[in-house]
C-alpha cells in the first residue's frame, strides 16, 4: 500500500514556481505546466476539505465538487505555508528568474534542446554565473530547463546531423545522472556559448570565485549555527572521567584535515599523542565519534597505522588503544573494523600503510568489511548511469541494475554499519573504524551506525549535525570527490562518496518509513546542493580551509534554506523511535534502486501521487476539525451555565508521537 | 533525547526473549492436549511428543507438543500455551498452528538417519520410519516437524493420514460440505427471526438476473438485456444461468449461434463505459465455417447497442498474453527464490533471479495489456470484444483488470468482491482445476487468481488513495483460496457449484428452495473468518473513494460523486484530444507513459500512435482517484509483491519497520478525525444551551474503522514491536527451510528438487 517516493512529484512542488531560489537543477518538466501532479492532488483533497468544512460552517449541501474548476478561488483558510521567501527572486529581462547576486552572461536565441524523449525544441538559452537556463514558447505550454552549472562534469560538442552547417552540438554531461544536449547556430556575433560555460562552470579553473561567494539570499534562520561540536559532544554526556575535550588542534597544528575540538582519553599525555599522530596516515589520530549513553561503549574513527613492511609498532598507539578499550568498563574487548577488503589492505603495508597485528595490540580484534575503493565506486555510478539515462532497457532492467553492483556495494556498507552498531549495542564493546586516511568509507560506516544507534540523528536536525561533524568537520575531502568549479573531470580523486551515504540512508527511510523526521525530498535537495555550489556547506576539504576561505560568513549554508521551511522537508509519518536501534535489513529483497534520485530526469519514471501528501491533508483537515470543535465548545460552555461538567479538548496525537 | 534504552534488540533476534525455565517448571509435565474442533471435524490420527521447529539455526525455541490430522486440518497443539508464535491476525476457524488439509502441496517425509526422504501422496507406503515431516504449503508456508521423541509407528500413521486425507478422492469430501452441513442445522434456530445470511452479504452474487439489472443500470447499459437462455444451463455447461447480451440478439439467435462457440460460449456482457462502448468476452468459434457469418452477427449485435454505432474491436489474448502454464512456472520459480532457496545465496543476484523467474514480466504483460484495452474503449470510444479459447482464463483477468482501472466502483471493496464474484466465480473461472484442490491434475494448475491479486497489488501500490481495500485484504484473500469452506473458490463453473450444492442439499436434508447462498456461503462473509477489529485491517485510511466519510449538515454521510462528475472524468478532454488528432505539442510526458520506444534524438514527435498520445495525455495530467487510472508500467514501477511473497521468510523481515509503520500513523490520523467530526455532530444536533453537553469520547470502539486507534493519554504505549514487514503475519515457525545444522539431508533439501511435482510439469511444458 505504501509507494512512498513521489520524491520527483514532490521536487516538482518546490520547482521554480514556488520557490525560484530553490532547487538548482529543475527537469525538463518542471516547468511545463503550472500545475504538478502533486500540486493538482492537493487541490483536490483541498477541495474535498473545504465541501466538508463549508458545509460545516454554512450549514447547506456542498455543491458538487467539480475537478474542472480547479479550486482556482480556493478558500483562504486552506492555503498552504508556501512561497515564504519567493518574493526575492527578480526577473532578468528575459523573464529568467535570478537569485539575489546572481547576474546573466549571455542570451543566445535559436537554440535546439534536444531532448531525448520528445524530440527537438526550440527556444532561448540564457547562461548566467550559476545556471543555464533554457526557454521554449514554441509548444502551447512553455517548456523550461533549469540547470545549475555546479553540477556540470564536463562539456562536449557531438555531432549534430542534418541541421546545416554552421550547426554545432553541445552536450553537458552532469554529475547527477543526465546528460542534456543542444544545437546552436554559431555565427559570428554570437559569443562562444562553450566558452561561457566553461568559465562559470568550473569558476576555479578560470580563478573566478565559486557561486556561493556571490549569493546573496538572506534566511531568517543561520545554518552555520545548526553544528556546534561542543553541544554535540554535551548531549551525549561528554566530557566524562575518561574523555576529555582537547585543544590539541585548535588550529589544525596536531592534524590539519581535522577539526579543532577533539574528544580524547583523559589520561593520556601530549607527547604521546603527538607520536600517535606520526604512527597515524594523514596524522589523523583516533578520536571519539560517539558514546554509547549506558554503556559507555564509543565509536572511535581514525587512520590506518603506519605500519609498513617491516611491520613497524608503536608503544603510544597500542598504549592508546587499551586506554579506550578501557574506558569502557563492560568490555575487556576493543573491536576493529578496517573497512578495506583485506587484500588492499596487505598491500598498503607495502605502501607504508597497514592494519593493527592482533599479537601486538592485546585484547583487540580485526575485522575487515570488505569495501570497494573509491574508484570502483566511481565506475559503479558511472554504469548505472547507462541503465537509467536516457534510455531504459525494459526487458533487462533488473539484471542491468544487478550488473551495476551499486546496490551490492549499498548492502556492504548497510552491513558494515549494522555490524559496528551491533557490537556497540550488543557486545556493549568499544568499535574503532578506519579505512586507509579515514575520510571516505570511515566517514560511511560511522555516520550510518550512529543513525541506526541514536534516534537523535534521524531528526533533521540532528541529521544535519550528523552530516556536518561525520563529514564535513572531520574532513571528507569533498572539494576532491566532488570537483567543485573543476574543470578536470577525469581526476580519480573524484568519487560519489557522499551519494552513495545518502543512498543508504534512503534505503532506511524506505524500511522504516516512519522513523525519520526528514522526507525524501530533504535528502534529493541535500545531493542537488552536493553539486550546485550555491552554498558553502560542501565547498573544500576541510575545516582548517574552510576557516581560511571564511566560508560561514562569506557564504550561506543549505541548513539555512533548509531550515527556514522545515515543513517541506518533513516527513508526516514521523513516530520518535526515541530508544530504539533500528537495523536495516541488510538484503537485496528490500534494497530498492533509488529510482526518484537516478532516473529522475526520465519523465516515464514518474512515480504517482506520494503517500504522504495524503497524510498532510488529512493533517489539515484534522486540525480544522479540531478548531471548529473547540469553537462549538467554547459557544456551548459560555450558552450554558451550568459549569458542572468539565471538558477537555479531545487529547489529539501529537504531530511525532512517540512510539 | 539520550536517555537509557529499553528495547535491546539485535538484527539477528526477530523473535520474543526465549522463556525463562522457572516459568516451566510451575507447568504439570504433561497436559492433556486437546485440539480446537470445527462442527463435523473429526481427529483422524495423532502422535504426541513432537517438536515444531521454529528455527533452522538451533532447536531451542522448538515446541513441543502434540501433531494432529483432523479431516479438515493438521494441527499442532504446543506443550506451553503461551507460545511464541502468534499471528497478529487471529483466524476464527483456524489456530496459528494449524493448516487447513487443501492448503498442502507437498507432504514430505525424511528419515535423517537413514538419508531417506519421500513425498507421500494418497494411499501410499512409507518404508521408513520418519523422523522428519515437512509440509509445503500453497500458501507458501514450510513447516517442519521432527518425531525423535514420538513413537516411530505413530510418526508414522500421522503423517500417512495426512497425506492421504489431503488428496481428497472427491470434491464432496472436502471438509467445507460436513462443515457447512452441521452449520445449517446448528444455526437454523438463529436465523428465523433475524435476517437471513444474504441480506446482511453487501457484495452481489450475479446469480439472479436484479443482481445484473442493477450493473446494467448502473453502468447506463440500456442496449443491453438480461437473458435467462442459460437457465437450467441449457445451453452451456460453463456459462452462468443468467447473462446479459445485446437488446437486438433474440433467445432464438443466440441458441442458434451457441453451437459454434467453444463450450457454446456465447459473448457475455461484461461492462459498459459511461461513453456507451461495451466490454464483452468470449470464446472462440470453435467452427472455422461459420467463424465470418458469426463474428459478423454478433459484432452488428455489439455496434448496435451503442449509442454512437461505434466499432466493435477483437482481442485475441491467446496470441499475445502468457498461457497458463508460462504462469504456473514463473510462480514456481519466484516461490523457489523467495522461499526456499536458501537466503544467502539468493540474495547475491536477486533482481537478475527475479527478471529470469518471469513472473514480474507476466505481471506487467496482464496489466499492460489491460491498459491497451481501456484505450480502445475509453480512448477510441469503441466496444471490445476479448477473446480466449475457453474464455475462462486469461479473459478473467484482463477484463477484470480493465473494469478495476475504468470504473471507480471496483476499487471499493464490495465492489471489487463483486467484480471478483462476476468476472471469475460466475464467469467459469475453473478455481477447482486451477487451485488443484484434489491433486488430481497438476498440469491444469495455474496461479491465475494469485497473479490478478498481484496486478491489483501493483495498482494499489500507485494509487494508495485509489482502492477501499489494503495488501492486507488481498493477502488474506488469497490465503482463503486454500480453505476450503467457503463456495467461492470451490467449483469450475456455476453448473458444477450448483449441482454439487444441490447433491450436498439432499445430502444434509436441507429443504428444497433453500439459498445456496445460505447454507454454503462464499467467502465474502469476512466475518465468518475474522473478527470485527481484525476486519478493520481491510480499510484503506487513505481511501479518498465514495465511502470515504465527510460531514454535511451535521450528519456524517458518505461523499458522493455525481454521476456528472464521474462522466467527467472520463469524457471531460476535448475531443479533439480523444481523436488523437491534436497539432503540436502541448506538454511533454511528464508523469511517465506508456509509450514503449524512445525515438532518435532528432525525429521530433510526429510518429505516436493514437495510443501512445493517449497514455502520453493522460499520465501529463493529474490522476483522479476516483476516474480512470492506468498503471505505470515501467519496471521500476513494478516490484514484487513482498508481504505476499516475503512474508514467513524470517530473514526477511523487517522488526520496526516495513510499510505498516506508516499505515500506523495514517490509521490514527483518521481514526481521530472520525472521533472529531463524530463530536461535531453531537454538537451541531444539540442547539445551544440546551441538553447536555456531549461526552468527548468518540464512538464505540468497536465501531471505528481503523486498525490501530487514536490514541488517548490512558492507553498503555503501543507494542511498535509487533510491527514488522510482514505484519499482520508473523515469520516465526512459519518458513523453516533448513534441517538442523550441517546435516546432509538438509542440504538436499534446501535444492531445488523441492516441488517435484510442479517441476515435471515445467519439464513437459
Amino acid at each position: 500500500m505504501e509507494k512512498q517516493a513521489g520524491a520527483a512529484g514532490a521536487a516538482e512542488a518546490a520547482g521554480p514556481n514556488r520557490k525560484p531560489w530553490g532547487l538548482p537543477s529543475s527537469g525538463p518538466n518542471t516547468g511545463e505546466t503550472p500545475e504538478s501532479p502533486t500540486g493538482s492532488h492537493v487541490e483536490w483533497c483541498k477541495q474535498l476539505i473545504a465541501a466538508t468544512i463549508s458545509s460545516q460552517i454554512s450549514g447547506s449541501v456542498p455543491s458538487d465538487i467539480n475537478r474542472d474548476s480547479k479550486a482556482r478561488r480556493r478558500p483562504d483558510f486552506m492555503n498552504l505555508p508556501a512561497l515564504r521567501y519567493g518574493a526575492q527572486v527578480t526577473m532578468s529581462q528575459n523573464q529568467v528568474p535570478l537569485l539575489p547576486g546572481e547576474t546573466v552572461q549571455t542570451t543566445v536565441k535559436d537554440v535546439m534542446y534536444i531532448c531525448p524523449f520528445s524530440g527537438l525544441v526550440n527556444g532561448t538559452l540564457t547562461i548566467t554565473d550559476y545556471k543555464l537556463y533554457f526557454t521554449s514558447v514554441e509548444r502551447e505550454s512553455p517548456f523550461i530547463l533549469d540547470v545549475n552549472l555546479g553540477v556540470i562534469s564536463r562539456l562536449e560538442t557531438i555531432s549534430v546531423p542534418n541541421q546545416g552547417e554552421n550547426t554545432k552540438g553541445l552536450e553537458l554531461v552532469c554529475k547527477d545522472m543526465r546528460s542534456p544536449r543542444f544545437a546552436y547556430k554559431t555565427e559570428e556575433s554570437n559569443p562562444d556559448v562553450v566558452e561561457l560555460l566553461a568559465k562559470h562552470a568550473f569558476p576555479l579553473s578560470h580563478s573566478l570565485p565559486l557561486f556561493a561567494f556571490l549569493y546573496k539570499e538572506q534566511f531568517p534562520v543561520d545554518g552555520w549555527k545548526v553544528y556546534d561540536p561542543t553541544a554535540e559532544y554535551r548531549r551525549q554526556g561528554l566530557p566524562n572521567e575518561s574523555w576529555t575535550f582537547s585543544k590539541m588542534n585548535s588550529s589544525y597544528e596536531l592534524c590539519d584535515t581535522y577539526p579543532s575540538i577533539l574528544v580524547i582519553p583523559t589520561n593520556i599525555a601530549e607527547d604521546d599523542i603527538k607520536r600517535v599522530a606520526v604512527f597515524r596516515a594523514k596524522h589523523r589520530i583516533p578520536v571519539l565519534s560517539w558514546i554509547h549513553p549506558e554503556s559507555q561503549a564509543t565509536i572511535i574513527r581514525c587512520s590506518q597505522p603506519l605500519v609498513g613492511p617491516s611491520d613497524r609498532r608503536c608503544k603510544e598507539d597500542e598504549h592508546y588503544l587499551q586506554i579506550i578499550m578501557d574506558a569502557n568498563a563492560q568490555s575487556h574487548k576493543l573491536t576493529i573494523f578496517d573497512a578495506r577488503q583485506s587484500s588492499v589492505a596487505v598491500t598498503n603495508k607495502a605502501k607504508d600503510g597497514g592494519f593493527e597485528s592482533e599479537s601486538f595490540y592485546p585484547n583487540v580484534e580485526l575485522n575487515f568489511l570488505e569495501i570497494p575503493n573509491i574508484h570502483v565506486m566511481r565506475e559503479s555510478l558511472r554504469k548505472m548511469k547507462d541503465v537509467v539515462y536516457p534510455t531504459i532497457d525494459e526487458a533487462h532492467w533488473h539484471s542491468a541494475i544487478d550488473q551495476t553492483h551499486w546496490l551490492e556495494y549499498i548492502r556492504l556498507l548497510l552491513s558494515g554499519a549494522a555490524k559496528v552498531a551491533d557490537k556497540l549495542e550488543s557486545g556493549k564493546s568499544s568499535v574503532v573504524v578506519h579505512c586507509s586516511d579515514g575520510w571516505d568509507r570511515t566517514a560511511q560506516l560511522t555516520s550510518l551506525a550512529m543513525l541506526m544507534l541514536d534516534s537523535h540523528y534521524r531528526t533533521l536536525r540532528g541529521f544535519q549535525v550528523l552530516v556536518e561533524k561525520e563529514w564535513i568537520s572531520f574532513g571528507h575531502k569533498f572539494a576532491a570527490r566532488v570537483g567543485h568549479g573543476d574543470e578536470n573531470h577525469a581526476n580519480s580523486e573524484r568519487s560519489p562518496l557522499f551519494v552513495q551515504f545518502i543512498d543508504c540512508v534512503w534505503q532506511m527511510t524506505r524500511q522504516f518509513p516512519a522513523a525519520f523526521e526528514f522526507n525524501e525530498l530533504f535528502l534529493i535537495t541535500v545531493l542537488d546542493h552536493l553539486y550546485s555550489c550555491l552554498f558553502g556547506t560542501f565547498l573544500y576539504n576541510s575545516e582548517q580551509e574552510r576557516a581560511a576561505k571564511e566560508v560561514q560568513t562569506q557564504t550561506v549554508s543549505l541548513w539555512s534554506y533548509i531550515n527556514s521551511q522545515v515543513e517541506d522537508f518533513t516527513n508526516p509519518f514521523y513516530v520518535d523511535y526515541e530508544h530504539h536501534v533500528l537495523y536495516p535489513l541488510v538484503s537485496s529483497r528490500h534494497l530498492e534502486l533509488w529510482t526518484a534520485y537516478y532516473a529522475r530526469w526520465n519523465p516515464r519514471m514518474r512515480p504517482q501521487v506520494p503517500v504522504h501528501q495524503t497524510l498532510k491533508e488529512l493533517l489539515l483537515l484534522r486540525g480544522e476539525l479540531q478548531r471548529r470543535v473547540d469553537e462549538l465548545q467554547r459557544d456551548a460552555t459560555s450558552h450554558s451555565l451550568t459549569s458542572s461538567s468539565e471538558h477537555s479538548p479531545a487529547h489529539s496525537t501529537p504531530l511525532h508521537s512517540a512510539v | 533525547m539520550f536517555s537509557v534504552k529499553p528495547m535491546k534488540p539485535t538484527f539477528k533476534s526477530y523473535l520474543p526473549p526465549v522463556q525463562t525455565d522457572v516459568k516451566k517448571t510451575f507447568e504439570p509435565p504433561i497436559k492433556k492436549l486437546e485440539p480446537k474442533l470445527l462442527q463435523g471435524e473429526i481427529v483422524v490420527n495423532e502422535v504426541n511428543f513432537v517438536r515444531k521447529c521454529i528455527s533452522a539455526e538451533s532447536s531451542q525455541d522448538d515446541l513441543w507438543g502434540k501433531l494432529i490430522c483432523t479431516n479438515f486440518k493438521v494441527s499442532f497443539i504446543p506443550q506451553d500455551a503461551s507460545s511464541k508464535q502468534k499471528s497478529q491476525l487471529s483466524h476464527l476457524l483456524l489456530g496459528d498452528h494449524d493448516i487447513p488439509l487443501t492448503c498442502l502441496e507437498q507432504v514430505v517425509t525424511v528419515n535423517d538417519t537413514k538419508g531417506k526422504k519421500k513425498v507421500l501422496g494418497s494411499n501410499q507406503k512409507l518404508k521408513f520410519n520418519p523422523t522428519e515431516l515437512i509440509l509445503y504449503c500453497k500458501d507458501l508456508r514450510i513447516i517442519r516437524f521432527c518425531f525423535g521423541e514420538a513413537g516411530p509407528e505413530g510418526a508414522k500413521k500421522v503423517c500417512l493420514a495426512i497425506a492421504h486425507y489431503s488428496h481428497p478422492a472427491d470434491l464432496q469430501l472436502l471438509f467445507g460440505f460436513e462443515y457447512q452441513g452441521r452449520r445449517y442445522h446448528e444455526s437454523k434456530g438463529e436465523r428465523v427471526n433475524g435476517s437471513t445470511p444474504r441480506e446482511g452479504l453487501r457484495t452481489p452474487i450475479f446469480d439472479r438476473p436484479s443482481d445484473l439489472d442493477r450493473e446494467i443500470k448502473r453502468t447506463g447499459a440500456s442496449e443491453w438485456r438480461v437473458c435467462s437462455v442459460n437457465e437450467g444451463f441449457a445451453i452451456s455447461q460453463s456459462l452462468p444461468e443468467f447473462i446479459v447480451v445485446p437488446v437486438s440478439l433474440a433467445d432464438e439467435d443466440l441458441k442458434k449461434y451457441s453451437v459454434f462457440f467453444t463450450d457454446r460460449r456465447i459473448p457475455l456482457w461484461c461492462w459498459n463505459h459511461p461513453n456507451g462502448s461495451a466490454l464483452v468476452r468470449m470464446a472462440v468459434i470453435s467452427e472455422p465455417l461459420q467463424q465470418r457469418r458469426i463474428d459478423q452477427k454478433i459484432f452488428t449485435a455489439i455496434t448496435k447497442s451503442h449509442p454512437q454505432r461505434s466499432e466493435v474491436l477483437r482481442s485475441d489474448l491467446d496470441k499475445c498474453l502468457p498461457n497458463i502454464q508460462d504462469i504456473q512456472s514463473g510462480f514456481v520459480k519466484v516461490r523457489q527464490i523467495c522461499v526456499i532457496d536458501h537466503f544467502e545465496e539468493s540474495d547475491e543476484r536477486w533482481f537478475s533471479s527475479i527478471e529470469n523467474s518471469r513472473w514480474l514480466e507476466y505481471v506487467r504483460a496482464f496489466l499492460k495489456h489491460s491498459a491497451e484495452i481501456v484505450y480502445q474503449l475509453d480512448g477510441k470510444n469503441a466496444s471490445v470484444i476479448l477473446q480466449e479459447e475457453e474464455d475462462r482464463d486469461l479473459n478473467c483477468v484482463v477484463s477484470s483488470l480493465v473494469q478495476l482501472m475504468l470504473d471507480p466502483h471496483y476499487r471499493s471493496l464490495v465492489g471489487f468482491q463483486s467484480l471478483v464474484q462476476k468476472e471469475w466465480v460466475m464467469a467459469g473461472h475453473r478455481f477447482l482445476d486451477r487451485c488443484n484442490h484434489l491433486k488430481k491434475n497438476d498440469k491444469e494448475e495455474s496461479p491465475l487468481f494469485l497473479l490478478f491479486l498481484d496486478c491489483v497489488s501493483q495498482m494499489l501500490s500507485q494509487y494508495p488513495a485509489a482502492f477501499e481495500f489494503t495488501e492486507s485484504y488481498l493477502t488474506v484473500l488469497s490465503d482463503s483460496m486454500w480453505i476450503p469452506l467457503f463456495s467461492t473458490f470451490l467449483f469450475n463453473s456455476s453448473k458444477q457449484q450448483a449441482k454439487h450444492l444441490m447433491d450436498f442439499a439432499k445430502n444434509k436434508a436441507i429443504p428444497h428452495g433453500e439459498d445456496q447462498v445460505v447454507y454454503f456461503p462464499p467467502v465474502w462473509d469476512w466475518s465468518q473468518q475474522f473478527s470485527p477489529k481484525d476486519q478493520t485491517l481491510f480499510n484503506n485510511p487513505m481511501y479518498v473513494g465514495k465511502g470515504a466519510a465527510c460531514v454535511q449538515n451535521g450528519e456524517v454521510k458518505t461523499f458522493r460523486r455525481t454521476k456528472k462528475a464521474y462522466s467527467h472524468t472520463l469524457r471531460g478532454m476535448p475531443a479533439s484530444l480523444r481523436n488523437g488528432t491534436k497539432v503540436g505539442e502541448d506538454t511533454l510526458t511528464r508523469r511517465g507513459s506508456l509509450v514503449s520506444e524512445l525515438r532518435s534524438d532528432f525525429s521530433p514527435v510526429k510518429d505516436e500512435s493514437p495510443s501512445e498520445r493517449f497514455f502520453r495525455d493522460w499520465f501529463s495530467r493529474p490522476a483522479d482517484q476516483q476516474g480512470l487510472l492506468i498503471p505505470l508500467l515501467v519496471p521500476s514501477h513494478l516490484a514484487l509483491w513482498k508481504l505476499y511473497f516475503l512474508r514467513w521468510v524470517p530473514e526477511a523481515c523487517i522488526p520496526k519497520g516495513g510499510p505498516i509503520t506508516a499505515y500506523r500513523k495514517l490509521s490514527q490520523l483518521v481514526d481521530e478525525i472520525e472521533i472529531l467530526q463524530n463530536r461535531l455532530r453531537q454538537y451541531k444536533g444539540r442547539g445551544p444551551g440546551n441538553g447536555p453537553l456531549p461526552s468527548p469520547s468518540g464512538p464505540l470502539s468497536d465501531q471505528r474503522r481503523m486498525y490501530f486507534k487514536a490514541s488517548s493519554p490512558h492507553d498503555p504505549p503501543s507494542p511498535s514491536d509487533v510491527l514488522t514487514s510482514s505484519f499482520p503475519f508473523s515469520p516465526t515457525g512459519n518458513l523453516c527451510r533448513g534441517g538442523s545444522h550441517g546435516t546432509p539431508i538438509s542440504k538436499f533439501l534446501n535444492g531445488a528438487r523441492i516441488w517435484l511435482s510442479t517441476e515435471t510439469l515445467n519439464d513437459t511444458v
